[in-house]
């Protein structure tokens, strides 16, 4: 299965996790490759739990694995689709690394991770829905 | 999909080991964390918190072992994190920099020497 669609629950979180090793692994996308997708996806997700608003909770949100070919290499694009509340993650810019545990703060933790992770975001409104894309690229190895 | 679990064991007055195991994701964070907070930061002691059996890191567990750390160290108390050779866990904590203000060991010599500084 290609895509998937989830309710914007903790639970289901999981249940998209699966989906896409499963779907990574059939796509044959390396193992390191597909766990900070996983990290990616895990990170949105829980974003749109917290961040979402009431609409996010109203409609499912709908995921999608699909093998690419970037200018190098191989890859794959990872398409979330939800009716959140607009949120365009590429507007907003990471905080300095904290120098101690004091200046350490909670937030903006996750859009890191996903913004180290990843090879190529893009966001748009299509058909009054949220889509961000993620794409992961690689080497093919010899 | 694995479950998530904490244990822990005193090793001595002012010594404990955490054990996390599992996905520290949501969900499994939602299962541990009060739990996690009471073990590590209710009193000041040294705390080494082993991370080598956790298979998913993401942010909301990053977020619970900093908010101890963090509550610990205003205490008086120290964390350090024990890692292995848990790469996934340990390419985490260096890509948000959590392994650059709490202190981050292979193996549980070095944690105990990290501790004792």
């Amino acid at each position: 299965m290609s895509s998937l669609e989830i309710r914007a629950e903790p639970q289901e979180l999981r249940r998209a996790s699966a989906w896409l090793q499963e779907r990574g692994e059939r796509l044959a996308v390396p193992a390191d490759q597909i766990d900070r997708l996983e990290v990616c996806l895990n990170e949105v997700l829980a974003n749109l739990l917290e961040h979402g608003g009431t609409p996010v909770a109203s409609q499912p949100i709908r995921l999608r694995l699909e093998g690419i070919t970037p200018p190098a290499g191989a890859g794959v694009r990872l398409v979330i689709s939800d009716a959140g509340v607009p949120f365009d993650p590429l507007v907003v810019s990471d905080k300095p690394l904290p120098a101690s545990l004091d200046e350490a703060s909670p937030g903006g933790l996750g859009l890191r991770l996903v913004r180290a992770y990843t090879d190529g975001m893009a966001y748009r409104v299509h058909e009054d829905r949220n889509e961000l894309s993620i794409e992961m690229h690689w080497s093919p190895r010899s | 999909m694995t479950t998530t679990s904490i244990e822990h064991e005193d090793l001595a007055e002012d010594l404990r080991r955490i054990r996390l195991s599992g996905r520290l994701d949501m969900v499994g964070v939602g299962e541990i964390e009060m739990r996690f907070t009471s073990l590590a930061a209710s009193r000041p002691m040294r705390v080494l918190v082993d991370l080598t059996g956790v298979s998913f890191l993401a942010s909301v567990g990053l977020r619970c072992i900093i908010h101890s750390a963090k509550a610990l160290e205003q205490k008086g108390g120290k964390m350090v994190l024990l890692l292995g050779d848990n790469t996934v866990v340990r390419g985490t904590l260096d890509t948000v920099g959590v392994s650059e203000i709490i202190p981050v060991c292979h193996d549980e010599a070095s944690a105990m020497d990290a501790l004792a500084g």
